[in-house]
């Protein structure tokens, strides 16, 4: 019988997407047994540590990491979750390395390569807004610089990194959103075509 | 020509290779991403400790263990 509402046909899609008991594995693959499987997963715990540090740090406000050493503290665990501390982009390049390297595009995989390769740019667009909203020189310097090539490319007028609220949007709102919307689609297109394996390697049977 | 540069007011040190301008410390950065790439396919990942008490002699078959995947 086909769906006749539409909260049948969502949920019939859900229960396509990811059939009842299998959100999460219990079982992989023996060639999953490498180190270079890891760094998707530790690029999505970044992501938690950079979510939760962001969601403090707007609850303070724009003076207290600048006025209270308990709110740069906790600016400094959001700036170092993305450059090092927590290895944000560092995990995250690592993980596409390993996965350009063994063409994880294979096996009807395009859609989950090409979310990752969204994920990253929408990533970059994400941390270059953070960079404009420190209320800093560091912030003016950039914005200044990045000001000329952006009005270059003609998109000045609709993305002006001079304008701080506009950019704080953008950081606190619209890009981390896209980004987890991105990766949530990217884990799910990973759980269903299932982990690539190394090139030669026979694909196992579902 | 390679030169390393200090840039004035404490920014850091550059490096300076035609084209190329780079901050000592991004350099530094992507080096350790490479030895770190290299040193996770390398690096023998651990078993389970069930899977490590029933590893069949050195030479025995291995059993298969590619099991479904999700």
């Amino acid at each position: 019988m086909s769906s006749t509402t539409w909260t049948e046909r969502v949920r019939a899609r859900i229960e396509h997407t990811v059939p009842p008991g299998e959100a999460l594995p219990d079982h992989q693959p023996a060639y999953v047994s490498s180190w270079i499987y890891v760094f998707g997963v530790l690029t999505l715990a970044a992501f938690v540590v950079i979510v939760v540090t962001g969601c403090v740090l707007s609850l303070g406000g724009v003076d207290w990491r600048h006025t209270s050493t308990t709110g740069h503290f906790v600016n400094s665990l959001h700036l170092w979750s993305v450059e090092l501390f927590f290895f944000f982009f560092f995990f995250m390049v690592i993980h596409l390395w390993g996965k350009f390297w063994m063409a994880a595009w294979r096996g009807g995989r395009a859609l989950t390569w090409v979310t990752g390769v969204v994920a990253f740019l929408a990533s970059i667009a994400t941390a270059f807004t953070g960079y404009l909203i420190q209320t800093n020189f560091d912030s003016q310097w950039i914005s200044t610089q990045a000001k000329d090539g952006l009005n270059s490319v003609g998109i000045g007028a609709y993305f002006n990194v001079l304008n701080t609220a506009q950019m704080v949007l953008f950081h606190v709102v619209l890009l981390p959103i896209a980004v987890g919307l991105i990766a949530v689609v990217h884990v799910i297109l990973v759980r269903r075509k299932g982990v690539v394996p190394p090139i030669d390697a026979q694909e196992p049977v579902a | 020509m390679v030169s390393l540069v200090a840039a004035e007011g404490g920014a850091g040190a550059y490096l300076d290779w035609g084209v190329v301008h780079i901050s000592i410390a991004n350099l530094l950065i992507i080096l350790l991403m490479i030895v770190v790439f290299f040193a996770v396919l390398l690096i023998p990942f651990p078993k389970p400790p069930s899977e490590r008490a029933t590893d069949p002699p050195r030479g025995a078959e291995a059993p298969d263990r590619a099991g479904v995947d999700r």
